[in-house]
């Protein structure tokens, strides 16, 4: 058991206040395109309404993003968090690819990748959070295994041909 | 204020010459944004610049300005609104329509704090403005759509499709392209800039729509950041603990129409009567747990549960999937109409949507044929075949689409109640609903809320000016108890409210969050490192106001269009406010109004007014 993000995404609003607030955090900027969370309004596909779903890191046991890290840049800390070493990254994107979630993301900057590294134990999503989608609790540990992604509505995001690396922003 | 504006503007304006199919670029003037900060201020201070005086509002030279706030696109609630500000196509004067939804933080993002637009093109465009690059592109494919179909074909083309994510696009549907007197400009599906004919500009000027995505962000000052999340968290709390906020957060603004029916603000056939027998079926509550199945769709940063999309589950409209209908709307196609079906409101209101209509228009417009016909001053031959009985669901349908492509008897009531009224004969002038030289007011039965009324029929834009006391106070701004008569101290509490609503509509952030006023001064400093209190903050509003003012002097603006039509000067014949009017007391009460303005005796500032608020250049043309 670890602390992670738990994330309720039934009850979620879509104002994407948790974007604004992770980057004003983080990086000290109001810009959604540096927020390690990202939320999604679907309005295509076999539900009747069109659907909220805020996709951050769920620091997996068996992260893909740190199994395909050619240079050892993403590794676990001690709070069994997954981060990125931003001076040893060297942005070839292939953890932005391969991340199921699309909660990897790409600095276009910095040429870096980023992720969601938990703000340190208190996140900012968390505290903003209008409705109480997103919480800070004990849970077991996430495992990515392929199977589970195939579940519906976690393969929404892999199987969608993303054209560039980077997002943009709102 | 030396190093004003520290944050909260990107400083860039989009200047796009629609003759020439030519974009270039402007930095924000400093002295205008210390004066006027953005929206509605900084809008009119353009307008009064970029346009030639009497310019016809249909015209290549007329100017359609989008623009948003310092606040727009931060973390403030409600903030991705933005302002639209050009010629009201209904009156001729200035209007100034605010939407929200995503499209004026992306705006920003987009890397423009406003787009300035002039001329006409030859074939239809659209404008894509990405990361600050600007192209005009060939719209032929987007002609005759609707507005969310429109809407869904660009985020296909420039994003990824079936998702709301990361692109907004602002666009006009039919009734725009055949420049609906009355047209609106509707963006990320369903958030309307409906006042005063901005789509029919847009469509005039052969402009579909405006894309906006991009990678900028919100500039801020770094060492004031601490701060901004105290003002932040403080403003997220009150805007919600607010009693219009609470109300809001839990049924929208559906949750008003029964405190309104209770005091006789609704609107019922035409104004004709305050007695509806299905009003519980448009409750709040009824309609927004059992009518509908709901699922949220929010502005941005938003803290409400407000905005939804929603499928009706109940009644004869069984299966409909639309937004939720605001308040006005359910009033206005709900029982102004006779209709009391609630379901069949959300399928009108998706309908108009779509069409790209001010439902303003729309609901007093159809309302008054419908008391017309039944009262036999029209007959189904005029109406091109339709029964245009109260409540005659199909009959409104097959009008709106006419009224949207100027069809048969569409293309007299694209003209908008007034100038119909007008046409069809003294019976009909009678019964139509209007302000103003033809602007149709805010969908309530305005006869009996004086602080609505009034701030409608002396207001510059068409919408309202003040913030409406008739059964509230608010201290801060000094106004201890409610304007409950339709008496003089209407006027005194116009004056006080007037300054402060105008002043928030040049922020950039959604009206339902209104924090308290401190709270909204220190999240504006710390952003911007400006020094606004309470006496600035109104100067600022009471400056845009003048201004308006001159504007619409110099395009021709006279006493006698401070005033509403003859029906909302009847008293009302039952219900909760039988026999009430501010007919009787309205020029008393106008005319000191003038006067607490410092404004002369025919409405219009005074030169040491001007002097006073640097506004004495609106004097030399």
């Amino acid at each position: 058991m670890t602390k992670q993000l738990s994330i309720r995404a039934e009850r979620c609003i879509g104002c994407r206040s948790c974007e604004l607030a992770c980057s004003l955090k983080n990086e000290g900027i109001l810009n959604p395109s540096k927020s390690r969370i990202n939320v999604i309004t679907f309005f295509d596909g076999r539900y009747n309404l069109p659907f909220n779903i805020p996709f951050t890191c769920r620091q997996c046991k068996d992260a893909l993003c740190l199994k395909v890290c050619s240079v050892n840049a993403i590794f676990q800390d001690n709070n069994k968090t997954i981060r990125v070493m931003e001076e040893e990254c060297i942005g070839c994107g292939r953890c932005v690819k391969v991340c199921p979630f699309g909660a990897m993301f790409f600095d276009k900057d910095k040429k870096k990748a980023f992720k969601c590294e938990l703000c340190g134990g208190r996140p900012a999503c968390v505290e903003i959070c209008p409705v109480g989608v997103i919480l800070f609790k004990e849970m077991k540990r996430f495992i990515s295994k392929e199977t589970v992604l195939l579940i519906e509505g976690y393969s929404i995001l892999s199987n969608l041909k993303r054209k560039v690396l980077e997002r943009k922003n709102g | 204020m030396g190093n004003f504006p520290k944050g909260g503007y990107l400083g860039r304006l989009l200047r796009v010459d629609l003759n020439m199919g030519s974009v270039s670029e402007d930095t924000l003037n400093i002295n205008f944004l210390n004066q006027y900060l953005g929206g509605t201020g900084l809008g009119i201070r353009i307008l009064w610049e970029e346009n030639i005086p009497k310019v016809d509002p249909y015209s290549p030279e007329n100017t359609l300005i989008f623009l948003t706030g310092p606040l727009t696109g931060t973390l403030v609630p409600g903030s991705g609104t933005y302002t639209v500000m050009t010629r009201n196509t209904l009156t001729g004067l200035v209007v100034s329509s605010q939407a929200n939804g995503y499209f004026g933080a992306r705006l920003k993002y987009a890397g423009y704090d406003g787009i300035i637009i002039n001329g006409c093109s030859e074939k239809p465009v659209y404008i894509n403005i990405e990361n600050g690059n600007v192209k005009i592109e060939d719209a032929k494919e987007l002609v005759g759509r609707d507005t969310f179909t429109t809407e869904e074909i660009l985020k296909k083309k420039y994003g990824e499709s079936g998702f709301d994510h990361h692109i907004s696009v602002s666009t006009i549907g039919p009734a725009g392209e055949q420049k609906v007197r009355f047209a609106s400009i509707v963006s990320d599906r369903g958030h309307v800039a409906a006042s005063g004919g901005v789509g029919a500009v847009m469509g005039s000027k052969n402009l579909k729509a405006i894309v906006v995505h991009g990678n900028f962000g919100v500039p801020l000052d770094s060492n004031n950041i601490k701060n901004f999340w105290k003002c932040i968290y403080r403003w997220r709390e009150e805007s919600r603990s607010s009693a219009m906020g609470k109300t809001v957060d839990q049924y929208g603004s559906l949750g008003f129409f029964t405190p309104y029916y209770s005091r006789g603000w609704v609107p019922i056939k035409n104004l004709t009567t305050n007695i509806f027998n299905r009003e519980k079926y448009f409750d709040g509550v009824y309609v927004r747990n059992r009518l509908h199945l709901k699922q949220p769709k929010s502005c941005h940063s938003c803290t409400f549960h407000h905005c939804h999309i929603v499928k009706v589950v109940q009644g004869k409209f069984k299966g409909m999937v639309g937004e939720e209908p605001e308040y006005e709307i359910l009033a206005g196609f709900g029982p102004n109409w006779g209709n009391g079906e609630p379901g069949a409101v959300t399928m009108l209101n998706d309908l108009n949507d779509r069409l790209g209509m001010d439902g303003k228009e729309v609901s007093f417009l159809i309302s008054m044929l419908m008391e017309g016909y039944e009262k036999g001053f029209i007959n189904k031959r005029y109406l091109d075949g339709i029964d245009l009985m109260w409540g005659n669901i199909e009959g409104i349908q097959t009008l709106l689409k006419k009224i949207s492509k100027r069809e048969g008897i569409g293309n007299l009531l694209a003209e908008g109640v007034m100038r119909v009224a007008q046409e069809l004969g003294p019976e009909f002038l009678k019964m139509a609903v209007y302000v103003k030289r033809g602007n149709a007011p805010h969908i309530h039965d305005l006869r009996t809320r004086w602080g609505t009324l009034f701030t409608q029929a002396i207001s510059n834009t068409g919408s309202q000016e003040g913030i409406d006391m008739t059964s509230r106070a608010m201290p801060e701004l000094g106004i201890e108890k409610p304007t409950s008569e339709p008496d003089e101290y209407l006027a005194e509490v116009q004056t006080k409210t007037g300054p402060a609503r105008q002043f928030a509509e040049c922020l950039g952030f959604c009206y339902y969050q209104t924090p308290t006023w401190r709270t909204m001064f220190d999240t504006v400093n710390t952003l911007t490192g400006s020094e606004i209190d309470l006496n600035e903050a109104l100067k600022i509003g009471y400056r845009v106001i003048n201004l308006l003012r001159m504007f619409n002097k110099r395009e021709g603006l006279e006493k006698e269009d401070d005033s509403f039509s003859f029906r909302i000067g009847e008293a009302p014949i039952n219900g909760p406010s039988y026999g009430k009017t501010m007919l009787q007391s309205f020029e008393k009460i106008r005319n000191i109004y003038y006067r607490m303005m410092g404004w002369d005796d025919n409405g219009f500032p005074t030169r040491e007014t001007l002097e006073k608020l640097d506004l004495i250049f609106t004097l030399k043309e």
